[in-house]
């Protein structure tokens, strides 16, 4: 998480989809990802936060892009971004 | 620093340069020997992990894992290395630094000694806590009496306990299991919790500005 003193581990099999895992996102670092209940793509706009992933091949993706089962396997970090970073990822 | 770091972290995955390395980390020195005597007793059953090394900083009497070894700090037979044959996986430095911030002054643990978080917060409380406690108070009846609801979040008040693991990042002590967490953690950081309070709102207030 941008600005955050220290970094976390999560078990992202632990959750079942992505906004099971955004919600357990915005609890472990209270912040807020967007209005509305996570369930639609877009819910990244108006938020200062741009939640993002690196995969296998060491790219930072936006995540949501791929399905859940594929995410999984192939995530090895999150990064929650914040700033300018975020805002030009959630216009796309 | 940095690069003395990554530079030790290279020399892990390499080879075994242990020699010649001038370090502040002498226990580095202790597993050398240990992995060299490894290679010859090879198929020798698990043991327990060498007693961690005198500490260089001086002498600590209130340090709990210098109270349970033995004077002579000697290997008690054979070693826990030969568990991997992979002798990069096996190097995990038996005693981390803990350093809590601000002092100059850090302390060694032995993870392996500990088989909990809880323990491993009782062995914190007691290096840092109780120090400033009344001096001749025993540090286990110390144990005893706030063993009961102690865990990490607790153990030092007014700080929260985060480790840097293998790839050098800092993170919060206590997402990872047990058994994973000895093996990934390179060096304990007690860190002032106001940082924590730092992380959320101030986060967002930045954005605002």
């Amino acid at each position: 998480m941008d600005g955050a003193p220290y970094l976390r581990k999560m078990d992202l099999k632990q959750y079942k989809s992505y906004p099971e895992l955004l919600k357990a996102l915005e609890n472990m670092f209270t912040f807020s990802i967007g209005p509305g209940d996570h369930s639609e793509r877009d819910y990244y706009k108006g938020s200062e936060y741009a939640p993002t992933y690196e995969d296998k091949d060491g790219d930072w993706m936006l995540v949501g892009d791929v399905p859940w089962n594929m995410f999984i396997s192939s995530c090895k970090r999150l990064r929650i971004m914040r700033g300018q970073e975020a805002q030009g990822l959630t216009c796309l | 620093m940095n690069s003395f770091d990554s530079q030790r972290q290279d020399s892990l995955k390499r080879m075994r340069p242990w020699h010649g390395q001038a370090h502040h980390h002498h226990h580095q020195q202790q597993i050398s020997s240990a992995t060299f005597l490894s290679k010859i007793m090879i198929g020798s059953s698990p043991p327990p992990p060498p007693p961690p090394p005198p500490n260089p900083l001086g002498p600590s009497p209130r340090n709990p894992s210098f109270k349970l070894q033995p004077a002579g700090g000697g290997f008690t037979g054979s070693l826990q290395l030969d568990e991997d044959k992979d002798l990069v996986s096996a190097v995990v430095p038996p005693a981390v630094t803990v350093v809590l911030e601000g002092r100059s002054i850090c302390h060694r643990i032995n993870l392996h000694k500990h088989e909990s978080y809880q323990s491993l917060a009782r062995a914190l409380r007691q290096m840092f806590v109780d120090e400033e406690a009344d001096l001749s108070l025993d540090a286990g009846m110390a144990a005893d009496d706030k063993g009961k609801d102690l865990d990490l979040s607790n153990a030092i008040p007014g700080y929260l306990v985060a480790y840097e693991d293998m790839e050098n990042d800092l993170l919060l002590a206590g997402d990872l299991n047990w058994k994973d967490f000895v093996r990934v953690a390179k060096r304990i950081r007690i860190l002032p919790a106001k940082l924590n309070s730092r992380k959320g709102r101030s986060g967002a207030q930045a954005i605002s500005n």
